[in-house]
């Protein structure tokens, strides 16, 4: 999949196992453009034909519901218990399945967790 | 006296108005601006414990007080913080990394759901060790806030319909 990765999920770790999983994934910051507000970032990922990954959630939802035309969201919502939360193996697993299921990835806004 | 004073204007919605006039009865105060004042005065004074480093407690003695944590209040205890900024967001309140888009909480808690250290957190997020320390005393210290936000958030995309607890479709 061809996937930006928004600033607030771009461990470097995290990038090393979506591209060991054979994701064309690209950072923002590795765009040089960290810092870049949200609506910023949503017309980079539709510019570029990318799906975004991030973990801003709500925010990112909201952008979605105002302008649905882009590529797909795909979203992680972090619990403040980190035992709770995805780590960077299942978040590549949950792009993995939804990526295998046959649900429509652009246009639409996917909360990973549903696919852990 | 009187030309030194200035009348301010606000609007408030009903919810609003509800909320100043149970504030004016439950401290008897004489007007809605004496209540108003009377909460600044406590505001202003919790905050400047706060921003000594003090911690609020409340119990009905000390050996079973326990803490309290105003997000509002721990959100402003940051003048310590060199790497850590204020952003403007529509509710968040907890700090974020300067110069970048970035919660002091997206790195502290991906650390630690990863099973690494700030050493580890600042080769990974591309920041300095003294930025990635600093991130982990701030989320340590406000862990309510951040608890608070996470919170608020699912809150909100439950709102919005949208439920992060829900599995796929199979």
């Amino acid at each position: 999949m061809r996937i930006l990765v928004d600033e607030d999920s771009q461990a470097r770790a995290q990038l090393n196992v979506l591209r060991c999983d054979g994701h064309d994934a690209v950072a923002v910051g590795e765009l040089g453009k960290n810092g870049a507000t949200d609506p910023e970032v949503l017309n980079l990922a539709q510019s570029l034909e990318r799906v975004l990954l991030t973990h801003n959630t709500e925010d990112f939802h909201e952008l979605h519901r105002a302008r649905p035309g882009h590529r797909g969201i795909m979203a992680v919502h972090r619990d403040a218990n980190p035992r709770k939360n995805m780590n960077h193996g299942q978040i590549t697993v949950a792009v993995r399945r939804l990526e295998t299921s046959d649900v429509t990835i652009a246009g639409g806004f996917h909360v990973l967790n549903h696919w852990r | 006296m009187a030309a030194t004073t200035k009348r301010a204007n606000f609007d408030l919605s009903p919810e609003q108005e509800a909320l100043l006039a149970n504030l004016r009865a439950q401290l008897a105060a004489s007007s809605t601006k004496e209540a108003v004042l009377r909460a600044v005065e406590v505001t202003t004074l919790l905050l400047g414990e706060v921003q000594r480093g003090n911690r609020l407690f409340v119990g009905r003695s000390p050996t079973t007080a326990i803490r309290l944590a105003i997000p509002e209040l721990e959100a402003r205890a940051h003048g310590q913080w060199r790497w850590l900024v204020e952003r403007p967001h529509p509710w968040r309140r907890q700090l974020w990394v300067k110069g970048r888009k970035l919660l002091a909480s997206a790195v502290w808690l991906d650390a630690l759901t990863n099973g690494m250290g700030p050493s580890e957190a600042a080769e990974n997020w591309d920041l300095p060790l003294e930025a990635s320390e600093e991130i982990f005393a701030y989320c340590e210290a406000n862990k309510a806030l951040i608890e608070s936000e996470a919170n608020e958030e699912r809150q909100r995309l439950k709102r919005a319909n949208v439920d992060v607890e829900a599995t796929a479709p199979a």
